[in-house]
């Protein structure tokens, strides 16, 4: 039988999966908000500048997408539970 | 050099490589191993005829004329793919629980599956695709032309050629069969297949006009900061515009939801695609600048921008990247072309020839035949038509620069959709005249202020119309809505015909009244997670399960649909091929038909079976207002924990029943042996004396043997009185009624009295002229508790002058008759017990009685319905005996 201290790991765990869904919403509006700052840029700003930090920043979102949604993919397992095709990693 | 003749044959080569792939594809996944096939990278690589030809030769044209703007067609879609845990997830929920055949049937069955809107919506896709399949048709010829810049090549010609061999192609694999998911898996392959081919081209000119002719990052940085694009700056209105633009384009161009949510089998891939997909967009994009820098740099002046991604390569002589980077543009327009062509074709099928060939008779339901030929069919003619109208917009539109500006047109265009889209599977208000209305004046503004002013000046609408407004009105200026002057037409166009079309959309759901399907499946979309069996839309119907089966034979195919009834027999618990016709039933027929035809056909189709819909009462209190639902939760948890504590209250006075009846029942026992054996002693004592006594005296003898026979009477009398008792307890009795008076039955019962008790004893007083109420009674029973009760007074009573007042009254619809001594009463706690059996307050043996008098007279009153109580408070023993009147009982 295992530890009492499991349940206080469960609800941890549940607990920061919720909050990775928070994060999963709140993305898109991140990347609004870095697509737009652009705009904000001065008539000194080159071409080749704005291109590098829009390139950088869709980088970055891209990083931070695959790391939320690599997560958030074993959420729709326990949800959907039809996925018995293909096997998944334990 | 590369000749026309070559890129003819390594074109045929890779179509037929296509084929090849598309072919295996299906035959693999008919053997049921289509899992690869499936993976989250195909999928995500099908989502790429988001860039199409537009994309691999137009971003670098757009780049060179307008800078870094280009990029926002990719940043729009990039925001929407990050959004997908909140909105794609939902979209492919929604998708495939309702079996969604298209982004129409989708916006048709959200909104009560009207035909209507699947129409309107229909339209606005043909109209917002047929350039744009144009546009690639363009992209593809001209790509030919660069090769042969010495042959004249019938441009028209090859157009038409590459028109025909999409065609065939789209019918072979995208109408191969009416599947019930929508799903063409050969389909997927090859444009996952062609959107490897489109970026490995694309990254290997940029790569080698990075590393080749600019000779590095840092000198390509130099480069463009050197060329006349670095003239560009952000202009923050078309920047947002054209972010949001491409996202909702993203969302709605049918071949983008086609893919998106219709090939879609498993909503994890979204959690891959949502960065594989801006990654690959990142790609796509890295290089345009690049590109565009060192064309605009080495190209002559006048050279088409739109091409340097081909004629780069062949200035620097790469003729082998010049080939490849040309199979990249052509599978980027072949493949937008064959998705955009069986979404299109899907859609018309369902939602334009199928309504009408159903109302025009041809189809009804009942009739026999084989549907799926008349759908093949329709689809099959559908991708011709759509192919042919964009053949023939490139032929009369003359492929000019006009063309050019298309995609951002179509964008605005199927962005239409977005509000009665967005809004309909998130708010449940929204209703099918507020997104009619939205979808059709949003359509119509974009005709008016963008679609048909992009022809040119004094083409459709004249300079005069441009200048001051048709027939001189100068707030309808195409480009100046409203007196809205000196905006950028596009953005223009964008602002007024969403700002209008949410407009009517919010104002016309907010003032109309949705049907009660309507709302049906309003709930069932917005609240999807938690409905994911679907809402139903069927009531009970007396509909034959075999007339539904000829119908879904001639739908899905006599294969499925007889699997599916016998599936469905099989878990009603029935055997053979006809299941029971349930709600439930009828509402999974439907949906499985909806995969095949639409959903509003499919509605259609069973409600000429059925004989219409019936949204259940029920149906609707589940999809009430999530207020409604809770507090309906909570009052049923409430009333249920009620009833339980009622049911433990029950339970528990029943059980203190139980225990008291059986604490009785011992008593009652112990109390009759008792009594029986009190008598029994003395009989046999006094008969003992008797068989012994031979020299007894007359007297003697006398004596014992009255006293035998008194304790004989005594028996009689308990064992009638206990036998009365359980007749009367049992229900058994039979009771004479007829018409009495009180007075009547008084005056019986006190005779008998009289006629045994010694005179005198008990002063009885009446108060005749009160006494003639009438009554409807059994009066030898009613004697019968009477004589009880004033003997009882006449053993009990311990006044020196015994006396008895009887008073009769009228108290509402009953008579009460009290029989009030002037003893000393009844003491309080023992009032309760008086009426039980054997209860005796004082051991008057002397009394005769077994104790059994008040407890027989209790269930005799309760017979007659009426009751017998101890009156407190009378300054004696009181008992009131009431009697219903004779009126009331006659009423009854």
């Amino acid at each position: 039988m295992s530890a009492p201290r499991e349940p206080v790991f469960l609800a941890r765990e549940t607990y920061r999966h919720r909050r990775l869904r928070d994060a999963a919403r709140f993305l898109p509006f991140l990347a609004v908000f870095v697509f737009f700052i652009p705009m904000l840029f001065g008539p000194e700003a080159g071409t080749a500048m704005t291109k590098v930090f829009l390139f950088f920043a869709w980088l970055t979102l891209i990083i931070v997408s695959f790391l939320v949604s690599r997560r958030l993919a074993t959420d729709i397992d326990v949800q959907q539970g039809d996925g018995a095709d293909d096997g998944q990693p334990g | 050099m590369l000749t026309f003749n070559l890129l003819v044959a390594v074109c045929a080569a890779y179509v037929g490589f296509l084929f090849l792939v598309a072919f295996a594809a299906e035959k693999r996944a008919r053997r049921g191993r289509a899992a690869w096939l499936r993976s989250p990278l195909v999928y995500t690589l099908a989502l790429s005829i988001y860039c199409t030809g537009w994309t691999f030769y137009g971003a670098v044209g757009y780049a060179a004329r307008s800078g870094l703007e280009f990029v926002t067609i990719y940043l729009g879609p990039t925001v929407i793919m990050i959004a997908w845990w909140a909105l794609l997830r939902k979209l492919v929920r929604i998708g495939r629980t309702q079996r969604v055949t298209s982004i129409a049937d989708l916006v048709s069955s959200r909104y009560g599956k009207s035909t209507a809107l699947g129409v309107l919506v229909t339209l606005l896709c043909i109209v917002g695709t047929t350039p744009y399949i144009a546009l690639q048709l363009q992209s593809v010829t001209l790509a030919f032309a660069v090769f042969s810049p010495t042959e004249a090549v019938d441009m028209n010609g090859t157009a038409l050629w590459v028109a025909l061999g999409l065609a065939l192609f789209t019918i072979v694999f995208g109408t191969r069969n009416l599947d019930v998911n929508e799903r063409h898996h050969g389909v997927v392959i090859a444009i996952a297949v062609e959107a490897v081919v489109k970026i490995v081209a694309l990254v290997a000119v940029g790569a080698f006009v990075v590393w080749s002719v600019a000779g590095g990052t840092g000198d390509i940085l130099r480069m463009i900061e050197a060329s006349p694009i670095a003239e560009y700056r952000v202009q923050p209105e078309r920047w947002v515009t054209l972010t949001f633009l491409a996202g909702a384009a993203f969302l709605c161009l049918p071949r983008m939801f086609h893919v998106l949510v219709v090939e879609n089998s498993d909503e994890r891939h979204l959690a891959t695609a949502a960065w594989a997909f801006p990654l690959y967009l990142l790609l796509i994009s890295l290089f345009v600048i690049p590109i565009a820098v060192a064309g605009l740099a080495v190209m002559p002046e006048g050279a088409n921008p739109d091409l340097f991604v081909l004629t780069v390569p062949l200035e620097f002589d790469r003729e082998g990247l010049a080939m490849l980077s040309f199979l990249g543009g052509f599978s980027s327009a072949t493949s937008m072309v064959i998705v955009a062509a069986i979404a299109l074709s899907t859609m018309v099928s369902n939602h334009i020839v199928l309504p009408i060939w159903l109302s025009a008779g041809q189809g009804g339901a009942t009739v026999s035949g084989d549907v799926r030929n008349v759908v093949l069919l329709a689809r099959r003619m559908s991708i011709a038509v759509v192919l042919g109208l964009g053949y023939l917009y490139y032929r009369f539109s003359g492929g000019g620069e006009a063309l050019a500006a298309m995609g951002l047109i179509a964008f605005v265009g199927v962005a239409q959709i977005l509000p009665a889209l967005i809004g309909g599977i998130f708010w449940r208000g929204a209703t099918r005249i507020g997104a009619g209305l939205g979808v059709s004046i949003g359509f119509a503004v974009w005709i008016y202020t963008l679609f048909l002013p992009s022809f040119g000046v004094g083409d459709v609408l004249s300079a005069a119309t441009f200048e001051a407004g048709p027939y001189g009105l100068a707030l309808l200026r195409p480009q100046a809505l409203f007196g809205l002057d000196g905006m950028d037409p596009l953005v223009h166009a964008v602002f007024w015909s969403l700002a209008l079309n949410t407009g009517a959309f919010v104002l016309g759901s907010l003032l109309s009244f949705p049907h009660p399907l309507e709302r049906l499946q309003g709930a069932t979309f917005v609240n999807i997670y938690r409905y994911s069996d679907s809402a139903r839309g069927w009531g009970r119907s007396f509909v034959e399960a075999e007339d539904l089966l000829v119908m879904a034979q001639r739908i899905i195919g006599p294969m499925e649909a007889q699997a599916l009834f016998v599936s469905v027999a099989a878990e009603q618990g029935k055997e053979g091929y006809l299941p029971d016709v349930t709600p439930e039933f009828l509402e999974r027929l439907e949906r499985e038909l909806s995969g095949s035809v639409g959903a509003a056909t499919a509605h259609a189709m069973l409600g000429q079976i059925t004989g219409g819909v019936t949204v259940s009462v029920e149906d609707l209190m589940r999809v009430a207002d999530e207020t409604a639902q809770m507090m309906e939760y909570s009052s049923q948890l409430e009333a249920k924990s009620e009833e339980l504590q009622r049911t433990a209250r029950q339970l528990r006075e029943a059980n203190a029943k139980l225990t008291t009846l059986s604490i009785q029942k011992d008593a009652f026992l112990s109390q009759i042996s008792h009594e029986l054996r009190t008598p029994m002693t003395s009989i046999r004592a006094f008969s003992e004396i008797l068989m012994d006594g031979d020299q007894m005296n007359r007297a003697d003898r006398r004596k014992y043997s009255t006293i035998i026979h008194d304790e004989t009477l005594r028996l009689t009398r308990l064992l009638d009185d206990l036998l009365d008792l359980s007749v009367l307890e049992n229900g058994q009795v039979t009771l004479n009624e007829a018409p009495a008076t009180v007075g009547a039955v008084l005056d019986r019962a006190l005779a008998a009295i009289e006629s045994r008790a010694e005179p005198g004893s008990l002063k009885i007083r009446r108060e005749r002229a009160r006494e003639d109420l009438p009554i409807y009674t059994d009066a030898d029973r009613l004697a019968q508790v009477f004589i009880n009760i004033v003997s009882n007074a006449q053993k009990y009573c311990d006044a020196e002058a015994p006396e008895l007042r009887i008073a009769v009254q009228e108290i509402g619809g009953s008579v009460a008759v009290d029989f009030i001594d002037n003893g000393s009463g009844i003491p309080k706690a023992s009032q309760a017990l008086i009426f039980e059996k054997f209860a005796r307050l004082t051991d008057q043996r002397a009394a005769g009685g077994a104790g059994l008098g008040l407890a027989i007279c209790r269930e005799i009153m309760l017979r007659l319905g009426g009751s017998v109580d101890y009156l407190p408070g009378q300054g004696g023993a009181a008992f009131r005996v009431t009697l219903p009147r004779a009126e009331a009982m006659a009423a009854q």
